[in-house]
């Protein structure tokens, strides 16, 4: 048991490793593209056709891989009951249930939008609303290391309380 | 009933920590099943479309922006070029403190990232020159609200992803009451001021030291004038000026301050992404919520219920001030303005109240910047008694005469309309 646990969260830490790479690539190649729209728009005079297409789909996806990555103890609560098991236990179910609904109907609605295509590059749709299903599947797969630890002791849940820098 | 049913599912979800961008999206799938017209996909597809917008790209890239020129090491120069300005007073450390952060919230888009440029520096500094720890820590977490009043701003940027606003004339509204709460801060810092203990260390103004002082902080202080410039030139968008901003920083910190090497650059690009993710995926799920919110006609009816209550402005505008106070007590800033911005927007630019849209977005953002201060749930107050070391509850009352001074400004924000909107006329007429 405890070497399954071990390779789970080794497994999860690797996952958020690359999963991050991903994340720094996303957010760099957004920032790049916009700044040559801008140059080319003002100093040539001219715009590249996808450019603003492409970074729309790229930033949905950096949204829903970053929610799988920002899983544990990084997504903003509000902190006015204190932490307890049980409250830790019902957060974590309303957190699957919402995963798991974002993974069915963002499934249900890729599928069904895979005719329509984005005006000018023609990428299909479901580009954009396939993020949904597979980051809220990956926070999923990440989570079952936040359900091992709880099963496992109630020092490392308390740890990962910690509040990890919020937005403002 | 739906509507007893929606919220107090949010309440209930956000009581029992649940991450709010689930407990909003929790409470619009109870409103969707308990409505006769709603459908459940719905919430995924408002969802992702809530975030499809080239306004919110501003968002991130600004983020982006702000952390890569502190870790370039903009801080301490900055710090610097402003300790000249008041280098004759006593209390020049709190001076330099209430005005770094207005100008670091010219450079970055979120009051965390104010605090924490100006409070590792300067806290350490106060505390060696003799000050009180709570007293540096509550100037530094007061003044840091500054953040979100003056441009960028990440809270501006999403009411008008929010709403139709132009982000552009709320960032210039911003300018004006960020400087009124700088100085009213500044004053409140005086009237606290330790009154013995700090050592006075007053440097003598020299034009030599002026001029170094200033060459060494030039790029941080070209920073906002290139943005903003661009902005109100006509030549940037609010988004186009973010991309710009990420890229000038790059440089700046890569070539010209030489302080940041690839691997913090990497590890800020991530940490960057990961901090849109967060705000991002509640704003996706607020987006669904408010959409709800619209298709149950709560807009309308809250409208009708407040201007039931009474129709002159005054009273309205008080009794939005005052609900956005309470709610700012426990309630994160980004679920706030998505939200609460376009519910209480046609109210206040009601015929009967009459607010200028821009008035009303800037006075709207004065309100959430003092629930950053307070307690229970007041992210600067975490931030900063951490910074600074000392139990939260000691910064709390080191902060209460600051927040005092805060609700007197949004007050006259609120009732002084030429504050907020005459660089804006100006620029924009």
């Amino acid at each position: 048991m405890s070497s399954a646990a071990y390779w789970i969260s080794k497994g999860s830490r690797s996952t958020i490793v690359v999963l991050r790479l991903l994340l720094a690539v996303l957010l760099g190649g957004l920032s790049l593209l916009m700044f040559v729209q801008v140059v080319m728009r003002y100093v040539f005079n001219s715009s590249i056709v996808w450019s603003e297409e492409v970074p729309r789909i790229m930033l949905i996806w950096l949204v829903f891989v970053g929610l799988a990555t920002t899983m544990k103890g990084k997504h903003l609560i509000i902190d006015i009951v204190r932490e307890r098991r049980w409250v830790l236990v019902v957060s974590i179910v309303f957190k699957w249930a919402m995963l798991i609904f974002f993974v069915w109907y963002g499934t249900v609605l890729a599928v069904k939008v895979s005719g329509q295509t984005m005006p000018i590059t023609k990428i299909s749709r479901s580009w954009q609303y396939a993020a949904a299903p597979v980051g809220a599947a990956l926070a999923l797969l990440l989570g079952v290391d936040e359900i091992v630890d709880l099963f496992r002791s109630s020092d490392a849940v308390r740890d990962r309380s910690e509040e990890a820098g919020a937005a403002a | 009933m739906l509507l007893v049913a929606v919220f107090g599912s949010l309440f209930l979800l956000l009581l029992l920590r649940v991450p709010i961008f689930v407990a909003l999206g929790g409470a619009t799938i109870v409103g969707v099943v308990l409505h006769p017209s709603a459908s459940l996909i719905d919430v995924v597809r408002n969802s992702i479309n809530g975030i499809d917008s080239l306004v919110l790209f501003a968002a991130p890239l600004f983020v982006l922006a702000g952390n890569l020129i502190l870790a370039g090491g903009v801080s301490r120069r900055l710090i610097g070029w402003v300790d000249l300005l008041f280098g004759f007073s006593r209390l020049r450390l709190a001076y330099v403190n209430v005005f770094g952060s207005m100008f670091f919230g010219g450079i970055s888009g979120s009051a965390t990232a104010d605090s924490a440029a100006i409070g590792s520096v300067l806290v350490p500094e106060m505390k060696k020159g003799g000050y009180p720890t709570p007293y540096a820590a509550g100037v530094t977490a007061a003044s840091s609200s500054i953040g979100i009043i003056v441009p960028p701003s990440v809270p501006m940027i999403l009411a008008g992803a929010a709403t139709s606003v132009s982000v552009t004339k709320l960032f210039v509204g911003g300018y004006g009451p960020g400087i009124l709460i700088a100085v009213s801060l500044a004053l409140v810092a005086w009237i606290k001021r330790p009154r013995t203990g700090v050592t006075a260390d007053p440097e003598r103004f020299s034009l030599k030291r002026m001029g170094i002082t200033t060459y060494k902080a030039l790029p941080a202080l070209v920073f906002p004038v290139v943005i903003m410039g661009g902005i109100l030139t006509g030549v940037f968008t609010a988004t186009e000026a973010a991309a710009v901003a990420v890229v000038y920083s790059l440089l700046v910190s890569v070539f010209i301050y030489r302080e940041m090497g690839w691997r913090t650059f990497f590890n800020i690009l991530k940490e960057s992404a990961e901090f849109a993710a967060v705000v991002f995926s509640i704003v996706a799920t607020a987006q669904a919520f408010g959409r709800f919110l619209t298709l149950a006609k709560v807009p309308q009816q809250l409208t009708e219920f407040m201007l039931g209550f009474s129709k002159t402005p005054a009273v309205v505008i008080l009794m939005m001030i005052v609900l956005l106070l309470i709610i700012g007590t426990f309630m994160e800033t980004v679920p706030i303005v998505l939200v609460l911005y376009p519910i209480l927007e046609p109210i206040a630019t009601s015929p009967e109240v009459g607010m200028d849209p821009i008035h009303y977005g800037v006075t709207f953002m004065g309100a959430i910047a003092v629930g950053l201060l307070t307690p229970p749930y007041g992210v600067l107050l975490f931030v900063n008694s951490k910074i600074a070391g000392i139990p939260s509850a000691d910064l709390i009352k080191a902060v209460l005469p600051f927040i005092a001074a805060l609700v007197i400004d949004v007050l006259i924000i609120a009732f002084f309309p030429p504050l907020s909107l005459t660089l804006v006329d100006f620029f924009f007429t």
